[in-house]
C-alpha cells in the first residue's frame, strides 16, 4: 500500500505516461530478442554453434540468408518431416550430417520459434580488428624481441595503456607445491607454439571463457605487446618447468642435533662450561635418537613413493568429476572389474561428456582444449602413472575389487577429494600383509568364497569365528610372488 | 689430516638428509631395485619400436579378438531399426541379472539418465551437462525392445557417445533387461 502510494506520488502523470508508451513499445521488441536468445541457448546451442564451426548439426550463423524462413520454421517444427517429404535441401543435409535426427519442437509455439529465427538473424560474429602483425608466427623471434617479452611477463614494463601486470604471478615459471588452475607459462608456450592452438592476439583482446575475462580484468594490451609476448612463449616453449624449492626441514633438524651435540662433546671433554653432565648426556641421547630415526624413516622409505602427487599433462581433478559430479570410478576406469589393471582411460571416455561440457569448472576452456587437441591430432594423452608397484610383486585388481569387494577407497584413499590425485598408502609388503591379515572373508555371503565352507568354525556360543584373508592362504610367498 | 674423514662423514650425512625433504613430484630414491622394473614394455609406457611410439597398439585392419563378437550395426538409424528387429537377447530373466544390471547401471547410465530412468541424472540437474538426457521412460523407449537399448548402448546415439567399448556384451544385455523390466515397469 504504502508503496504504491508513493509510487504513484513520485511520479507526475504526463511523464508517466509517456514512460508507460516507451515501455509498451520497447518491452515486446527486448523481450523479443531475449527471448529468443534463451530460447536457442536452451534448446539449439547443444548441437548447433553460431560462427564457431559445426557440433552435431551445422553451424547456424547467417542460415537466414541461405534458407528461407518458412522452410526454417517447418524444419524446427518437426525435421523428420520435412525431411519425409522429400525435400532436396532437407534430404541432403540428412545425408550430410549422416542420418542424426534433429529432435522436434511441437512444443514451441510459433512466436518462439519466430524468436529463435529472429535472434539468428540479427546474430552477428564479434569484429575482430584487422591487425597488421603476422597472427600466425610462431617462431623466428629476435633475442631482443624475446627480451622484451620476459620483462613484460614478470611485469617488470608497463603496458602502454596503463598498469604492468606480473603474468608470471598465476602462470607459473616454477613448478608449484600445490595447483594452481590457471595454465602454466610453459603450457601456454606449448599451446601458443602448436600450430592447431591459440590465437594469442584473438585470446588476448577478447578472452575466450568467462574465467580468463575475470581474470584478465582491466588488462589491455596493444599489437606491439601482444607481439613481445608471442616472442617469450615462442622461446619457451617445449622447456619444463623449473623445479620449487621447499624448506629442507628434515636436513636442518639433522644438521643442528649434529651441531649440538658436537658442542656438547667438545664441553664434555675440553671447555667444561656446564657444571652438570645430565645436561650433555641429554643432549647426546636425543640427539642420537633423532639422528637415528631420521636414518629409519629415510631408509624405511627409500624405494616407496607415499605422497607422490605429479603433475599430469591436463590439470584434471579427481574431486570435480568423482566428488562433486559423483561420477562412479568404474565410469572412467571400467576395466577394473575383470581386469589385473584399472585402465587409464582414453580421450573418447572424456569426450562422452566433454563433447558438451566444454568448459571447466576451475580452468576454463584452456584444459578441456587440451582434450580436443588429443582426439583431434589422435595423439596420447601422457598421464603420469602414481600408483607403481614393483614387478616383482603380482597384484590383480579383479581379484580384490571383483571377487573380494574391496572398495577403491580402502587402497587408494579419499580421491574423491583430492584435486591433485596423491598416493596416500606406501603400497609396502607390510602393509599388504597386515590387511590379509586382519581382513575378514565373507564366506557366506560372497559365492566366491563358497569352496571354503569347510573353513568356518564355531566357538563354544555357537557363534562364528572369522576366517581372515590370511587362513586362506593369502600371506603365502607365492600368492604374490612368482 | 685427523679432520678429513669428519668432513667426509658430513657430506655423506649432508646428502643423506638432502634426499628426505620430497616435492610433491619427486619420487625419491630408491634401493637396488633388482626385478623392481618390468624389462618388457608395459602397456602405458613409451615404446620405440613402434610406428605410433606406444606400447599400447591398434591391431591390424580387421583383426577379430579372442571371445569378441564384430558388432555389425553403425550409428545410422536404419541400423537402429534393424539391429533392433534382428538381435535377441541370449539370456534368461533372473533375479541374479536383474542385480547385475541394476549394479552396471547405477555406473554407466544413472549419472545422466537417473536413477529411475527419468532422465533426470545428478548431471544434469547438477547443472554441469546442459544437455538435457532422454527419458527411459518416455513413449518412445517403452515401445522398443531390449535388444534396441543394446543397440544404441554399444553404438550411442546423438550426444551420446558409444559405450561398447567400455561395458561388456552381456553386462550390456542385463542392462537393457533391468531397464525393460525393472524401471519401465513402476
Amino acid at each position: 500500500m504504502n508503496l504504491k502510494a508513493k509510487f504513484y506520488r513520485n511520479i507526475s502523470m504526463p511523464r508517466f505516461i509517456i514512460v508507460l508508451i516507451t515501455a509498451l513499445t520497447l518491452f515486446p521488441l527486448l523481450t523479443f530478442s531475449q527471448e529468443g536468445k534463451q530460447l536457442f541457448e536452451k534448446h539449439c546451442t547443444v548441437c548447433h554453434t553460431l560462427g564457431q564451426g559445426k557440433l552435431v548439426g551445422p553451424d547456424l550463423a547467417g542460415v537466414t540468408e541461405r534458407r528461407e524462413r518458412s522452410w526454417l520454421n517447418s524444419f524446427i517444427r518437426n525435421s523428420q518431416e520435412v525431411i519425409q517429404s522429400g525435400d532436396p535441401i532437407a534430404v541432403q543435409l540428412y545425408q550430410e550430417y549422416n542420418k542424426s535426427i534433429m529432435p522436434s519442437f511441437t512444443q514451441l509455439s510459433e512466436n518462439e520459434i519466430n524468436g529463435i529465427i529472429d535472434y539468428i538473424g540479427q546474430w552477428e560474429p564479434v569484429v575482430v580488428e584487422v591487425l597488421d602483425v603476422d597472427v600466425n608466427k610462431r617462431t623466428g623471434f629476435k633475442h631482443e624481441e624475446y627480451l622484451r617479452g620476459e620483462r613484460l611477463f614478470y611485469g617488470l614494463i608497463p603496458l602502454q595503456a596503463g598498469g604492468s601486470f606480473n603474468c608470471s604471478g598465476c602462470h607459473n615459471t616454477v613448478t608449484s607445491d600445490s595447483l594452481n588452475w590457471n595454465p602454466s607459462a610453459i603450457d601456454l608456450a606449448n599451446s601458443f607454439i602448436d600450430t592447431s592452438g591459440m590465437n594469442i592476439y584473438q585470446s588476448l583482446m577478447q578472452p575466450v571463457s568467462a574465467k580468463m575475462e575475470a581474470a584478465h580484468q582491466g588488462m589491455k594490451f596493444s599489437e606491439e605487446e601482444i607481439h613481445y609476448y608471442a616472442a617469450y612463449l615462442s622461446h619457451i616453449g617445449g622447456s619444463e618447468l623449473k623445479e620449487h624449492k621447499i624448506f629442507p626441514v628434515k636436513l636442518m633438524l639433522f644438521l643442528g642435533f649434529g651441531f649440538l651435540m658436537a658442542i656438547a662433546i667438545i664441553d664434555l671433554l675440553f671447555t667444561r662450561r656446564i657444571k652438570y653432565k645430565i645436561v650433555h648426556i641429554a643432549i647426546l641421547l636425543i640427539g642420537i635418537s633423532v639422528h637415528s630415526g631420521l636414518a629409519y624413516v629415510e631408509a624405511r622409505d627409500l624405494s616407496r613413493t607415499e605422497g607422490y602427487a605429479p603433475d599430469q599433462p591436463i590439470k584434471f581433478s579427481h574431486k570435480i568429476h568423482a566428488g562433486d559430479n559423483k561420477t562412479d570410478c568404474r565410469y572412467c576406469h571400467h576395466t577394473v572389474d575383470f581386469s589385473k589393471v584399472a585402465n587409464i582411460p582414453s580421450a573418447n571416455v572424456c569426450m562422452n561428456c566433454h563433447n558438451v561440457v566444454r568448459t571447466g569448472t576451475n580452468s576454463g576452456n584452456f584444459e578441456i582444449n587440451k582434450i580436443y587437441r588429443a582426439v583431434n591430432s589422435g595423439t596420447p594423452i601422457e598421464w603420469v602413472r602414481v600408483h607403481n608397484l614393483p614387478d616383482h610383486a603380482y597384484f590383480n585388481h579383479a581379484q580384490h575389487v571383483n571377487a573380494g569387494k574391496v572398495e577403491c577407497n580402502t587402497c587408494h584413499g579419499k580421491v574423491e577429494e583430492m584435486h591433485i590425485l596423491r598416493q596416500e598408502k606406501d603400497l609396502s609388503m607390510g602393509w599388504c600383509v597386515n590387511c590379509h591379515r586382519d581382513t575378514e572373508v565373507n564366506i557366506l555371503g560372497n559365492k566366491y568364497y563358497s569352496r571354503f565352507q569347510g573353513l568356518i568354525k564355531t566357538d563354544a556360543n555357537g557363534e562364528v569365528l572369522p576366517v581372515t584373508v590370511e587362513d586362506i592362504g593369502g600371506t603365502d610367498c607365492m600368492r604374490c610372488h612368482y | 689430516m685427523t679432520k678429513r674423514p669428519q668432513l667426509l662423514i658430513l657430506v655423506f650425512c649432508f646428502i643423506l638428509a638432502a634426499s628426505c625433504d620430497r616435492k610433491r613430484n619427486d619420487k625419491g630414491y630408491e634401493y637396488f631395485p633388482d626385478m623392481a622394473h618390468s624389462l618388457a614394455y608395459e602397456t602405458y609406457q613409451p615404446n620405440p619400436n613402434t610406428v605410433s611410439g606406444t606400447t599400447m597398439i591398434l591391431p591390424a585392419p580387421n583383426t577379430v579378438p579372442l571371445e569378441m563378437v564384430p558388432y555389425q550395426y553403425s550409428a545410422l538409424p536404419e541400423d537402429r531399426d534393424m539391429a533392433a528387429a534382428q538381435l535377441v537377447n541370449p539370456f534368461e530373466l533372473t533375479e541374479e541379472g536383474l542385480i547385475r544390471g541394476r549394479d552396471q547401471y547405477k555406473i554407466f547410465c544413472a549419472h545422466c539418465h537417473g536413477e529411475t530412468g527419468n532422465g533426470e541424472g545428478y548431471l544434469f540437474t547438477s547443472g554441469k551437462y546442459k544437455a538435457r538426457p532422454a527419458s527411459l521412460l518416455s513413449e518412445k523407449m517403452m515401445s522398443t525392445n531390449e535388444a534396441d537399448i543394446f543397440h544404441v548402448i554399444t553404438v550411442g546415439y546423438q550426444l551420446m557417445g558409444p559405450h561398447g567399448h567400455m561395458i561388456k556384451p552381456d553386462d550390456r544385455w542385463m542392462i537393457s533387461m533391468y531397464v525393460k523390466k525393472e524401471l519401465q515397469k513402476q
